[in-house]
């Protein structure tokens, strides 16, 4: 839709007539040409993915990473331009790392994403910055609560989520979440059900290769991780087997 | 006199670890070196149900901590909704302190408070932040030495609320009685699961 922003979308301090603020939603659209980017949040766990489009065959995998740990029982996945994400999981890091400093504890997944929001948004109130050209989603296990999924889009606004969906694709993929039951999953069938809508949301034809990044934590071990490679390449191989199975049952 | 800014206005607080239990006492003593001005002070400040704070050292310092750690912990209450644990508290005060490591405040904080489970915490700090985590006694204050002494006498383990509460008296009446620059007066708290039980004792009013 080619909103006439003339003379309201110079700067991030100027709202249109109508309310807006145009250099805010320009942002959120760089957020959505992205891969998609998935996060759920299961019964024993948070688990986000990233289908990462691979621009050159040169490309060497793993690196350009799109999910990073943050803490011990914190992940963040980045949806939109890599290198704003990076900046904004090093402050997350250095939220994380000073409230260990101050408090000997863990920082509560609420706060952290509270912090991150609140950053977010200070890059949309002044004319020297632009505002973050990223969607992040924060998986954090919380002591009391347990597992908690953020997700927080470059005008600073965060819900807490039991599944979110951002970049390319992500209508479809919210409709697949809601078919989910997050009550009843685990973190294992969710890598399966995340692998499955990424490979459905990826068009064979029109899109590049793409790789698929998963990190994880579980509250068995109650520590983040990146889901190994080769995990992540036997659900891919299944979800695109079933893929071709529901294909050839129509 | 006055060799040391720690010692310019007295008093001492101790805290001792019993079975689900924590006391915590001291004295009631304020002074301006040798002079007496005051019998009636509190060092020992609840944080919360099951967490107490005592400070002694430069009686303004006092004041002023106690001030800071009551704004930042209401500010934590209303972040993150919940009670302080004593380990991240204890961490609090060791970098609140830390951070005038150049220009200190002159006070040596002991914190006493139970976990969720109804175990003790102790922590005794100096003046820089530096902790002390102890199972059975933390000492703070002019007669410190003294009440090492005496603690180290009276404590065993394990000790109901009742028995803790015997030996922490003692072990804090003697003590002070050595030194001219605490006592009048004494105070102890006891923290259970169940709360917070006060007692003020008799003392020696010299």
């Amino acid at each position: 839709m080619a909103s006439i922003g003339t003379g309201y979308d110079l700067s991030a301090t100027t709202f249109s007539p109508d309310g807006r603020v145009f250099q805010v939603e320009y942002a959120q659209k760089a957020a959505d040409n992205s891969g998609l980017t998935l996060g759920v949040c299961c019964k024993d766990g948070v688990v986000l993915a990233v289908e990462k489009i691979l621009l050159s065959k040169m490309l060497l995998k793993e690196s350009g990473r799109r999910v990073h740990l943050i803490d011990q029982h914190a992940i963040l996945a980045v949806a939109g331009m890599g290198p704003d994400g990076r900046q904004l999981a090093t402050r997350a890091r250095q939220e994380c790392e000073q409230y260990r400093n101050i408090f000997r504890a863990p920082m509560p997944g609420h706060l952290l994403a509270e912090r991150i929001a609140g950053y977010v948004h200070v890059h949309s109130l002044y004319w020297h910055v632009r505002p973050f050209g990223c969607t992040v989603m924060i998986g954090a296990l919380e002591e009391k609560q347990g597992p908690a999924l953020y997700m927080i889009d470059p005008s600073g606004t965060f819900y807490r989520y039991y599944g979110c969906a951002a970049g390319k694709g992500k209508q479809g993929a919210k409709t697949g979440l809601e078919k989910l039951d997050f009550r009843q999953l685990s973190c294992d069938d969710a890598l399966l059900e995340l692998a499955k809508l990424i490979n459905e949301a990826h068009d064979e034809s029109k899109d590049k290769p793409y790789e698929m990044e998963m990190i994880w934590i579980k509250s068995d071990t109650g520590k983040a991780s990146l889901v190994p490679p080769n995990l992540i390449e036997t659900v891919r191989q299944r979800a695109e087997q079933i893929a071709r199975e529901e294909e050839m049952a129509d | 006199m006055g060799d040391s800014i720690l010692t310019y206005n007295g008093g001492c607080v101790l805290a001792m670890a019993g079975k689900n239990c924590v006391a915590i006492a001291a004295d009631r003593r304020f002074g301006v070196q040798q002079t007496t001005i005051g019998t009636d002070t509190t060092r020992i400040f609840k944080i919360n149900d099951r967490l107490m704070l005592g400070l002694t050292g430069l009686r303004t310092d006092v004041i002023t901590l106690y001030h800071r750690f009551v704004q930042r912990l209401n500010l934590y209450r209303l972040r993150e909704e919940r009670e302080i644990k004593p380990a991240s508290f204890s961490n609090m005060v060791a970098s609140t302190l830390y951070s005038r490591r150049f220009a200190p405040y002159f006070v040596e904080p002991v914190v006493a408070g139970l976990t969720e489970k109804g175990e003790p915490y102790l922590c005794a700090q100096d003046l820089l932040g530096a902790p002390l985590f102890a199972q059975d006694f933390v000492v703070s204050g002019t007669c410190a030495e003294s009440l090492y002494g005496t603690s180290e006498t009276f404590w065993k383990p394990d000790l109901s609320p009742a028995e803790l509460f015997e030996v922490t008296s003692q072990s804090l009446l003697a003590a002070v009685d050595r030194d001219c620059l605490s006592g009048w007066g004494a105070v102890v708290h006891i923290i259970t699961l169940d709360g917070i039980e006060t007692k003020f004792l008799k003392a020696r009013m010299d």
